[in-house]
């Protein structure tokens, strides 16, 4: 099982499509509760955890929670802006909490598309010194970016960009609503254009994105892989994954934002077990892959997620306009060999 | 000819995590960026070392619970730690 703990959604960056649900409300877990979780946890055999946010680093106790998990035995990934990862915060967290991975945000290649995302003048100069010397401290680092109107004539440079700092870069196409249902930032989605050059930029070798591989999660998702195909489930969420908000919320996925119990009423064990409403995301994984088959060979290509249907309808089968634009050039290219 | 030292402690190394899945150990060793794979007498192993018990504890434990004898339980027991030294997935202490 792989856990992602969302410790806060404070944030020293103020990013325009932000897709935290920053006017939600609740009790912000304790350290002594962090701990009980990271405990139960491990008892349940779940072995990658995700420190993210808002910016993880905000957090009053993250080093207690982060070293905690390392004292447990977690693989730690820690998703971060960047921006707090100068030398001697990042000094501390390799000795500290030793993470497997530290994943960044990189919004373009040059300051003025980065910084038109993040609203903090300075931000790109100060996110690539920080990776520069994420590196030199032996800190295994990659970046994470979505394509957006603004930075979709930037793809070819962030790549090389990232090759040059030698690391690799992972670029989602598709721009969500934030998790409180807002549309907002389905404004800035990349155009047919962008999209198709992305397209092409990925399909080209990059350096050290090239070589990456990532083996504390392939192997463990080739094995979660063999496990949903027995027993017909489209995705994790629920099943091989969760998501823990700061406020005790635990979500089925980072993207499924229905909570299946809260860490303030119940032990993550009981609602593992006995949530009924976690029980129903199960059986909705499995009707998605049933549904996704209906659409054929291109039913595969929708990277459909029953999270992201969610929040944009409420209903985790409702094929959402992404997945449904996706279909359709499916079925366009499975009809290719037959025309 | 045994080559580790029966009265050694061993644990698992501190860049490496362990977690048993199914049955099977798996070690992520984080400085190679790579997963190793045990089968579940491995495991086994690994969580007897965890518990401090020395090598000869660990053949004796395996004895018990497999039904085996101590001779084949002892090159075993050295063959696979010798493998996870090597590996960086474990380390004296």
């Amino acid at each position: 099982m792989s856990v992602l703990l969302e410790l806060t959604y404070a944030c020293n960056l103020d990013c325009s499509f932000c897709y935290n649900d920053l006017a939600l409300e609740g009790q912000p877990l304790s350290l002594t509760q962090y701990r009980a979780l990271l405990e139960d946890l491990a008892s349940l055999s779940a072995l990658n955890l995700t420190l993210s946010g808002g910016e993880p680093l905000a957090h009053p106790q993250f080093y207690e929670i982060a070293g905690y998990a390392r004292q447990l035995g977690f693989v730690v990934r820690l998703k971060s802006n960047g921006h707090a990862l100068k030398e001697n915060v990042a000094r501390r967290i390799r000795d500290e909490v030793d993470p497997f991975i530290i994943e960044v945000s990189l919004h373009g290649a040059k300051p003025t598309t980065h910084d038109r995302q993040t609203r903090v003048p300075g931000s790109f100069e100060r996110l690539v010194a920080n990776i520069r010397t994420m590196k030199m401290l032996g800190l295994r680092v990659k970046a994470n970016s979505v394509l957006t109107t603004w930075n979709e004539n930037e793809v070819e440079a962030m790549f090389a960009l990232c090759d040059s700092l030698e690391i690799p870069l992972q670029i989602d196409p598709e721009v969500k609503p934030r998790d409180d249902g807002d549309t907002s930032p389905l404004g800035i989605t990349a155009s047919a254009a962008g999209l198709a050059s992305y397209e092409r930029a990925v399909a080209r070798p990059h350096g050290s994105a090239e070589t990456y591989t990532d083996p504390g999660d392939s192997r463990i998702a080739s094995a979660r892989r063999e496990t949903m195909n027995g027993t017909d489930k489209h995705c994790g969420a629920g099943s091989n994954n969760l998501t823990v908000d700061p406020y005790g919320n635990v979500l089925p996925c980072v993207q499924w934002r229905i909570p299946v119990g809260n860490l303030h009423e119940r032990r993550v064990t009981e609602i593992w077990a006995e949530s009924i409403a976690l029980r129903e995301v199960r059986e909705t994984t499995k009707a998605a892959q049933r549904m996704l088959e209906g659409f054929g060979d291109a039913g595969l290509l929708a990277n459909f997620c029953p999270g992201a249907a969610h929040t944009y309808s409420g209903d985790p089968l409702a094929i959402y306009p992404a997945a449904q634009q996706r279909i359709e050039s499916g079925r366009a290219r499975v009809r290719l060999p037959v025309l | 000819m045994n080559t580790i030292d029966p009265n050694q402690h061993y644990r698992v190394d501190p860049h490496a995590r362990f977690r048993v899945l199914d049955g099977e150990g798996i070690f992520v060793l984080q400085k190679a960026g790579e997963v190793l794979v045990v089968n579940p007498v491995g495991a086994f192993i690994v969580e007897q070392l965890g518990a401090r018990l020395t090598i000869d504890e660990v053949v004796t434990a395996i004895t018990e619970r497999y039904a085996i004898d101590r001779a084949r339980a002892r090159a075993d027991a050295d063959s696979l730690i010798e493998a996870l030294l090597e590996a960086g997935a474990i380390e004296a202490s």
